[in-house]
């Protein structure tokens, strides 16, 4: 900042003072880098910087993060990890306890159950993140549109909301799916259905309040269009909290998957998943010896699940420290 | 660029010329609506009820009052940043309120607005740079290398700040980066929406001295909004106060703060401290009774009585006059450029005592 | 006016044979630990307020002077805060010393606080006399009907009309003003000795302003309170204060009587807040004469003299030593008092001022 022009003397020891304004003027705490002048390219990361500097400091949110960039490791390498095809049976070798062959011993009809499990990973990876997508997608359309626009559109959009969540989750997506008929992508489309209308609804009351804000005000002023404030202007500003929603609700999806395959619905029987494997362990469960069946499959979506939870918890405290 | 600059030391309307805004009539009416159902609204806050106002090439008007008065929604609507409900305003010849959206956008680079909180009229996602370049490419001009870096030295900013977000400038820096955006594709005219009333009393004066500089370099002519009168007795030329949606009484800087005739710029001059303790004993305070009514439902005839100082004093038959007939702007003295809508309008020093 | 002349560096012991101060805050440092390092909200502050006096603690957004108060109060959260050194003592006992159980009773009853907000002291889930009321029974044995009774009382006495309706209300069916006036009823509940009064109009309009400092104006006199009034208005100081206390960066600046600090400023500081003000009883001058640069933050206060980047006067030697706040000896010292400055050139700075003060 310049000085504005000062009358009276200066002193002799002005300039010394002068520059060592410009070092003390860092604003209020939280400008973390005021007074670092170094370098362009780091002034524009700065913010992602602060975002990692305080998600650093929650421990779980860092072990969740650890957690589940392996697990995407895993999705992606899985053809090349799993030691058997996990679609290979062989009725020979069923229910066989952990072994050096079998890490995590096979299942009823003699499938390797690490090489299922790990397909598990992809599929769980698949279907969480899709729905994370589709659903992320359309709540900040819709939320969007109907908080800036307001009116009938706005009714509409928060009545059919209300409606989709009015509906038993379960048995909406049972419902879907005997629409859709069976399949990944089916189980995909049903958990998007019923997770878009809490996204829209976030996005919706971030965009009423961003709208009414001087900022955006500001840029009615000079000149921008309706499109320009909302992409330009309330999105970026607003789409945290639906973010971290979105973030947290792939945890969730991932044990809908799993319920409805274990009541049988959804995702194909033959394909290794989870819910279908623990459906599978059901006579087993108190058979001594056999308890691997459904032990390792309990423990992936748990880990799973909570592994995703800690991200999104840490990422509720670092992207937007006001949301706490 | 007309730079009439000495109209800003003048103090008085320049005759000579067409004023360069004109608001005539200017109405804007809230719904109220009320119920869970039904759309319809219930009942009309009056929250500019029937401005007419001048401001000529160069000039600054300050419009005060105090909050909820409706200055700061004459402002928006003047700027069509809020439809009014009727009235004209003419911007150095054109007809805002005829505007389609299309030409209004195009239009808003002659008519700017700089906010009152500096924290909140930034994207805090976009950095400086970011900010201002929005504007020139709205209105579709080429932003070269020395562009950003000469508008922040013409608001007393360095180029080396322009990359970085707002969260990292003081309040007094960022409302420098709020000027810098509306003095940007040098604008005709430029609403000051209290833009110094966030700040911190050492800064004030460095934002103050700012505009008044930018306005003699570019010619700019200011509608200044603000509730603190002593800024306003340092940067205006003419005056016009608010109460409750109507303009009360307007006047020249001196002759306003000097010769108030309005029972209520009487009251509120006297109500403002002056940091000199000597002249504090000495001054008498008009304290008001109660709160501003409800605008949903002003009260009859003046809109000042139920509050007014005066009103307590007159005789009934007197009185009765001020519940049933609205006062229109009297001319004070004969004199056309000092107005005040008062029914007993009378001198009363509260400057000094 | 009750004035003492307690010097302000020793004020354990009283040099006159008087009584001790009502209240007094010795030495008192608050500390914040930060991501950013420590951030020293209040750096050694001394100050002290009689019966029936205004204080006027005067500084800009990040001085420090609120936080003083707070810790009056116990308002200060700990952690973050550390409090390094200070006392703080009514009538010469130390609060700081005392059991919780005796602190709280103090607060409240004897130290009371009006804050800016209305809607952080008064609950919005209540109704305004409910809350006022058991505000007066944690602190008195009396029954709910004697406290009603005081309820409607108060109500009346702050200005707020028709009590016998307000006292059932809700805060948020009452506007600003009145909300404010509701808070010093509730401050006012157990007749404080000393009211604490932090910005208590800043939120509020010129006009509502001038009734509430009326309001306090005449509870000083009646009820002979002490008020402690923190502000960045120095138009509200000209008019309330007896003393003033100018803080910067976390530490008293100046001290002195009203008319000692605005008609002989000492610290360049003073100086410069009081040349950068637009004055409404003034013709127009020509420009506004500003403070360059900005307040620096507290966790990064300037060596030496926390304002010598943004001095005038500034030599070397401001940014040598932190300069101690030292009694300044004037021919005429106006209305009694001690006038203090933290200012190795105070001298240069009188001098300025009176040649600007001149026509």
């Amino acid at each position: 900042m310049t000085t504005p022009p000062q009358s009276g003397r200066e002193p002799d020891t002005h300039v010394p003072a002068e520059a060592l304004m410009t070092r003390f003027e860092a604003p209020e705490p939280g400008a973390a880098d005021a007074t670092d002048t170094t370098g362009k390219g780091k002034k524009a990361s700065g913010q992602l910087r602060d975002i990692w500097r305080r998600y650093k400091r929650n421990k779980l949110a860092v072990v969740g993060l650890v957690v589940v960039a392996f697990l995407m490791i895993l999705a992606i390498l899985q053809p090349w990890i799993t030691p058997y095809d996990p679609m290979e049976q062989n009725l020979l070798n069923t229910r066989k306890p952990p072994s050096d062959g079998h890490w995590f011993g096979t299942d009823v009809l003699g499938r390797d159950m690490f090489s299922a499990i790990i397909y598990g990973v992809r599929l769980a990876m698949i279907v969480g993140w899709s729905v994370m997508f589709l659903s992320l997608i359309v709540g900040l359309a819709l939320g969007a549109v109907a908080g800036f626009r307001g009116g009938a559109l706005d009714s509409l959009i928060m009545r059919v909301t209300d409606i989709v969540l009015a509906f038993p989750a379960l048995i909406g997506a049972i419902l879907v799916v005997q629409i859709f008929g069976n399949g990944i992508w089916q189980v995909v489309i049903a958990l998007a259905i019923l997770s878009w209308p809490t996204a829209a609804r976030l996005m919706r009351g971030s965009t009423l309040s961003l709208r009414e804000s001087e900022y955006v005000e500001a840029a009615r002023s000079i000149g921008a269009s309706d499109t320009r404030i909302v992409t330009r202007h309330i999105l970026p500003n607003a789409i945290a909290p639906t973010l971290i929603y979105s973030f947290s609700h792939i945890g969730v999806a991932v044990v809908a998957m799993a319920s409805l395959a274990f009541l049988g619905i959804g995702v194909p029987p033959d394909i290794p998943e989870w819910g279908t494997m623990i459906a599978n362990a059901v006579p087993s469960l108190n058979v001594e010896g056999e308890s691997h069946m459904w032990v390792f499959p309990s423990l992936a979506i748990v880990v799973t699940t909570l592994a995703f939870a800690f991200v999104a918890d840490g990422l509720r405290d670092s992207i937007d420290p006001k949301l706490r | 660029m007309t730079s009439p600059s000495s109209a800003s030391s003048s103090g008085g309307t320049l005759l000579d010329e067409a004023p360069l805004l004109e608001v005539n009539n200017l109405v804007k009416h809230f719904p109220i609506r009320g119920g869970l159902i039904g759309r319809r609204p219930t009942g009309f806050v009056q929250a500019v009820n029937d401005i007419s106002l001048t401001v000529g090439r160069g000039e600054t008007v300050a419009l005060v009052g105090e909050s909820g008065c409706g200055k700061s929604t004459t402002a928006r609507s003047v700027l069509r940043l809020l439809e009014p409900t009727s009235g004209e305003v003419r911007l150095d010849g054109v007809d805002v309120m005829a505007l389609n959206q299309r030409d209004l956008r195009r239009a808003r680079r002659d008519m700017q607005i700089v906010f009152q909180d500096p924290y909140a009229s930034l994207n805090p996602r976009m950095t400086i740079r970011q900010t201002l370049t929005e504007k020139y490419e709205l209105f579709g001009h080429q932003v070269t290398k020395s562009t950003i870096s000469d508008l922040l030295d013409t608001v007393g900013l360095a180029e080396e700040y322009a990359d970085r977000y707002p969260h990292e400038f003081s309040g007094g820096q960022r409302q420098r980066i709020g000027i810098a955006r509306a003095i940007a594709l040098n604008p005709k005219f430029i609403v000051l929406d209290e833009p110094v009333s966030a700040l911190d009393v050492s800064i004030q004066a460095q934002i103050i001295n700012l505009l008044e500089d930018l306005q003699d370099e570019l010619g700019l002519t200011y509608l200044f909004i603000a509730h603190d009168l002593s800024v306003v007795r340092h940067i205006a030329d003419r005056v016009a106060v608010m109460y409750l949606g109507s303009v009360v009484e307007t006047a020249d800087r001196d002759e306003l703060f000097d010769r108030p005739h309005h029972p209520y710029t009487q009251a509120l001059i006297s109500a403002v401290p002056i940091p000199d303790p000597r002249v504090e004993r000495r001054r008498e305070r008009i304290v008001l009774r109660g709160d501003v009514p409800n605008p949903a439902n002003p009260p009859s005839g003046c809109r000042f009585r139920t509050r007014c100082w005066k009103f307590e004093q007159l005789s009934e038959t007197d009185a009765r006059r001020c519940i049933e007939e609205p006062p229109p702007l009297y001319e004070i003295d004969g004199n056309p450029a000092h107005q005040a809508s008062c029914h007993y309008a009378s001198l009363r020093d509260v400057v000094r005592s | 006016m009750a004035r003492t002349d307690s010097t302000g560096s020793t004020p354990d012991f009283d040099l006159d044979g008087q009584a001790a101060p009502l209240l007094e805050i010795d030495d008192l440092r608050v500390h914040f630990k930060t991501d950013h390092g420590v951030v020293k909200a209040v750096d050694g502050v001394s100050w002290h307020v009689d019966e029936g006096e205004t204080l006027a603690i005067v500084g800009e957004s990040g001085s420090g002077k609120s936080v003083s108060a707070m810790s009056i109060l116990g308002l200060v959260p700990t952690p973050p805060a550390t409090f390094p050194s200070g006392d703080i003592r009514l009538r010469g006992r130390s609060i700081l010393k005392m059991p919780e159980k005796q602190q709280r009773k103090l607060r409240g009853q004897e130290i009371a606080m009006i804050f800016q907000d209305p809607l952080t002291a008064l609950n919005p889930v209540f109704k305004v006399g409910d809350q006022i009321a058991e505000m007066i029974r944690t602190h008195q044995d009396v029954t709910k009907t004697v406290a009603r009774r005081r309820v409607l009382d108060l109500l009346g006495e702050v200005g707020i009309p028709n009590p016998g309706v307000r006292i059932n209300q809700y805060p948020h069916e009452f506007s600003g003003g009145m909300r404010q006036r509701a808070m010093i009823a509730m401050a006012l509940a157990n007749d404080p000795k000393v009211l604490l009064a932090d910005e208590p109009t800043t939120a509020l309009d010129v006009t509502i302003q001038a009734q509430i400092m009326a309001l306090l104006e005449k509870l000083r006199q009646e009820r002979n309170t002490a008020i402690v009034l923190i502000t960045h208005d120095l138009g509200l100081v000209a008019s309330h204060a007896d003393r003033i206390n100018v803080m910067y960066a976390g530490r008293i600046v100046e001290a002195g009587s009203c008319d000692d600090v605005f008609y002989r400023p000492q610290h360049a500081y003073t100086f410069g807040l009081l040349s950068s003000l637009a004055r409404m009883d003034k013709q127009r001058q020509d420009r506004l004469l500003p403070i360059k640069g900005v307040p620096p933050s507290l966790s990064k206060v300037p060596p030496g003299c926390p304002f010598h980047p943004r001095c005038q006067f500034a030599t070397q030697g401001c940014v040598e030593a932190v300069p101690t706040l030292e009694t300044v000896v004037t021919d005429e010292t106006m209305n009694g008092g001690l006038h203090r400055a933290a200012c190795i050139h105070s001298d240069q700075v009188e001098i300025a001022y009176s040649e600007r003060l001149a026509p």
